[in-house]
């Protein structure tokens, strides 16, 4: 009570306490630094062009690759050369008519021979897209799916939670058959009906899916603290002096429950990264045009049968660091905003 | 001598915060047989220092003294292991704590909990503890005991839950109890019961009891000596005769005169700054209470009627009555209080009147005019004339929001002020009204203890003008010297701003020390009601007799 200037608020004391705390720091820091990659992705200043095909096929990843790393393919694409015989011994028959043509037009771009990696450094797919320009193309859309998703799940839950556990009896009643009914669904089958009402592939429509499927969780615990809170004698002292339920609700007892809220955006987060990955493996997710962890490693799928370890090492590698630090930053968190459930 | 307390000094130390000394160079004796009270108000480390005795204190944070010494029959107990601490717990030395309901473990039944301890403890068989659990039962006066042996917590009264604490606790037959509080959660009547029930079983089991409680008027019933400590210091040590005759020190002095007197009503309390200053005392005028047929009614209360539905069972519903056909007046400038024991509705009558649960029958009239026509829409803005001040300080401010957020909300709701600066102008005056510094304004209610934020509360209230003023338990919760305070506080705005009171409370002193006129709640309805001299002193009703008597008798001063 000494000093003049303004007592720390939660927020403020939640912050030192979680300086203080290491582990949630470096997995703070670990968060940050995806975030910063999301957003240069987002803003098109890195992994803009993660559709070239910059190596050859199936690159090896190499990290320092030598001078001479680089392969020239002096004819477009698929085309062979007239003296060129494929694997089974065969010359391509229409090599001679080809090379005819290219020879008509000499500045034509597409026979200009075309430069390729032999290795990348974190190797290339199957057209020879570079994976490390690919994760992160597909960090931006699971994060982005993860988080966007999650702040409507928790939004939604959150009013519904309080407008429930608030007003009580009949609104209570309603609310609480809604989560009867999409608790007592398999989450996965309600996404799938959902996918199909919806009969859209893109990355909104997930977005949207896991949005509505999600809010469950939030609700049922926002709605217990506003059971708690709303008899609190603060609030029947609000309501003394003249507040509106509106603002009792979202001024005066919010603050009071936004650790919880908080706490569970932040499980939803790693939550439904995981989900977007599930789905776009299971092929319900992102469209073929867009890339996200979850359509890497559906694509990982067939390489591995060929030996081809390394989008699937990529991709895994980054959800799991990602996923890792999340889940010890909401720790963290809880901690920093619940200093009682400590001890 | 049973136990010796010598130097005593306990340390706590979280984190990296300073050291806390709870506790410092506590010294004294229980002698056998005997009934030693531990009297202080709440951080005066009373209760540590029992902890300490059974070494329950949590090891990790917890640091004794160098010098201090617990001697039971002249062994030191802070050198046990906890091997040797966990033979005398329970079996020689024995504790009850304040709340029984939060002591018993909700999932046994009692007799499984009582008959835990004896088998543990003294290696009885199932059957053989079942019978001593129903003797033990009987013996702290449990009715039909062979019921309530297999009956969960729940299903027992409070007194009865810690007549079950007892019972557990002298299973063993320990040479010391030590109860903490026992009566503190426990209305009036049972309080009663409970320390005549200590009282026999400390005779009967030839038992020393250490007996922790803030209300001196206990102490005058229970003890044969007694300890008196602030700040965790010894105040003043002695016979119970001598410390209550002739107190010594200041301290002592200031609790026993801070508790509103039962035969006579001074303008003010003392306070314990009257006692510490070393100035001599200023005599303190009487004050007048007492109805007047000439005074303007400004609320009027007829028949009122509030339920709450029960469920029983899946489908059916009962209703239960918690206010049946209630009807009073409130004079302007006047105290009405309400004296009841917990359940007898005075805090539902509470918020009913102040508009926060809407009556089910009967009328709330606000200068003659009827509250319930108002519905929703308020525009004489009678809702705003009537205020609160609620018992728990703890929750009665919203955690989150700054004290001036506290104080400048009402103001904005109701459009008083103007402006921002002005609305912040109103407050900081308000904070001074009560007796807050100015910076107060800027800081969060955990930083307050609980006499201040019913301060905060009382001006949070001021804020709106209110006319009539309805204190729930307001001062309950507070420690006697702090509570003296508030009383005080609460008078001279009375007089100041000429508001009217409705001030409910279980304590019957203070009751009667506030109140004009007094209502006696009685499961719902009113027992007794009339002036309060009057009704103190000559009550009719033999429930209200029931009440008076129950009231631990004040020294003779």
């Amino acid at each position: 009570m000494a000093q003049p200037n303004a007592s720390p608020g939660l927020w403020t004391l939640a912050w030192r306490r979680l300086k203080r705390d290491r582990v949630g720091m470096v997995s703070l820091a670990v968060v940050v630094a995806y975030l910063c990659v999301v957003f240069l992705a987002l803003g098109g200043w890195i992994a803009k062009d993660w559709t070239r095909e910059v190596g050859v096929n199936y690159a090896p990843p190499v990290f320092f690759p030598d001078d001479q790393d680089e392969t020239a393919i002096p004819l477009g694409k698929s085309v062979a050369l007239p003296d060129q015989v494929d694997l089974y011994g065969l010359q391509d028959p229409l090599a001679r008519q080809l090379e005819a043509i290219r020879a008509r037009h000499p500045d034509d771009a597409r026979s200009t021979p075309e430069r390729r990696q032999l290795t990348l450094p974190l190797g290339g797919d199957k057209w020879g897209h570079d994976v490390l320009t690919k994760v992160i193309k597909g960090s931006e859309t699971s994060i982005l799916v993860g988080l966007i998703a999650a702040i409507l799940a928790t939004v939604l839950g959150t009013v519904m939670g309080a407008v429930s556990g608030y007003f009580g009896r009949w609104v209570d009643d309603f609310f609480n058959w809604l989560y009867g009914v999409f608790t007592s669904i398999p989450y996965l089958l309600l996404i799938f009906a959902i996918a199909a009402v919806l009969q859209q592939k893109g990355v909104s429509t997930i977005i949207l899916i896991l949005g509505l499927t999600g809010w469950t969780g939030v609700f049922r615990l926002v709605r217990a603290e506003y059971l708690k809170h709303k008899s609190r004698e603060y609030v029947l002292a609000a309501g003394a002096m003249g507040a509106s339920h509106a603002r009792r609700m979202f001024i005066h007892i919010l603050p009071n429950t936004s650790h919880v809220i908080l706490v569970q955006l932040s499980q939803n987060v790693v939550g439904f990264i995981k989900s977007e990955v599930i789905l776009s493996f299971l092929g319900f997710g992102v469209p073929v045009d867009v890339v996200s962890w979850g359509s890497m490693l559906n694509e990982a799928q067939n390489e591995l049968i060929l030996g081809k370890w390394w989008q699937l090492a990529a991709a895994g590698t980054a959800m799991a660091i990602l996923v890792t630090a999340f889940s010890l930053l909401t720790d963290a968190l809880r901690d920093a905003l619940d200093p009682k459930l400590k001890y | 001598m049973l136990l010796s307390v010598r130097n005593l000094q306990v340390t706590f130390q979280t984190g990296k915060e300073d050291p806390f000394v709870a506790v410092r160079d506590v010294s004294f004796d229980v002698p056998e047989r005997a009934t030693l009270a531990l009297v202080g108000e709440s951080g005066s480390g009373k209760s540590v220092t029992a902890l300490s005795i059974l070494g329950l204190l949590p090891s990790r944070i917890t640091r004794m003294g160098g010098d201090s010494r617990i001697l039971w029959h002249g062994e030191n107990l802070l050198g046990y292991g906890e091997g040797a601490m966990r033979a005398v717990r329970g079996k020689e030395i024995a504790m009850i704590f304040q709340e029984p309901m939060s002591s018993l473990n909700p999932v046994f039944t009692v007799g499984e909990q009582l008959m835990e301890g004896l088998r543990l403890r003294l290696g009885m068989s199932r059957l053989q503890a079942r019978t001593r659990a129903l003797e033990l039962l009987a013996e702290v006066g449990i009715p039909e005991p062979r019921r309530r042996l297999d009956a969960y917590p729940h299903q027992l009264s409070g007194g009865q839950q810690q007549r079950v604490m007892i019972a557990m606790a002298i299973s063993c037959q320990p040479q010391l109890l030590i109860a903490d509080e026992p009566t503190t959660a426990l209305d009036v009547t049972v309080q009663r019961q409970i320390l005549d029930l200590i009282r026999t079983l400390q005779q009967r089991l030839r038992m020393s009891v250490l007996f922790i409680t803030h209300d001196l008027a206990l102490v005058n019933e229970i003890a044969s000596d007694v300890v008196v400590m602030k700040d965790g210091q010894v105040r003043e040590a002695g016979p119970r005769e001598s410390v209550f005759s002739d107190p010594k020190d200041a301290y002592t002095k200031a609790l026993l005169a801070c508790r509103p007197p039962l035969g006579e009503r001074p303008m003010r309390l003392r306070v314990i700054d009257d006692f510490m200053n070393g100035r001599p005392l200023p005599e303190i005028p009487l004050r007048q209470r007492g109805g007047d047929p000439a005074d303007e009614i400004i609320l009027e209360v007829k028949n009122l009627e509030k339920n709450f539905p029960v469920r029983e069972g899946l489908w059916r519903q009962r209703l239960f009555r918690a206010v049946r056909g209630v009807s009073f007046r409130v004079a302007r400038g006047r105290t009405v209080g309400i004296v009841g024991e917990s359940g007898s509705g005075k805090t539902t009558l509470g918020l009913t009147v102040a508009g926060l649960l809407k009556a089910d029958g009967g009328e709330i009239l606000f200068e003659g005019e009827s509250l319930q026509k108002t519905r929703g829409r308020d525009p004489a803005g009678f809702r705003r004339r009537i205020q609160i001040v609620f018992q728990n300080p703890y929750a009665s401010l919203n955690p989150r929001f700054t004290v001036g957020h506290i104080l400048t909300e009402p103001l904005l709701l109701n459009g008083i002020g103007g402006t921002a600066a002005a609305r912040e102008k109103i407050a900081l005056e308000l904070l001074a009204r009560v007796g807050l510094p100015r910076d107060a304004f800027i800081r969060y209610p955990h930083e307050f203890s609980g006499g201040q934020r019913q301060r905060i509360a009382i001006a949070r209230c001021l804020t709106v003008r209110p006319e009539v003023l309805i204190c729930d338990e307001s001062v309950s919760a507070l420690d006697v010297s702090v509570q003296a305070q508030v009383l005080n506080l609460l008078q001279d705005l009375q007089d100041e701003y000429h508001m009217s009171y409705v001030f409910i409370s279980h304590d019957l002193s203070v009751v009667r020390y506030m109140s004009d006129q007094v209502l006696v709640m009685h499961d719902g309805a009113v027992a007794e009601s009339g002036d309060a001299d009057a009704l103190f002193a000559r009550p009719r009703q033999p429930y209200t007799q029931e009440l008076l008597s129950a009231v631990p008798k004040a020294w003779s001063r």
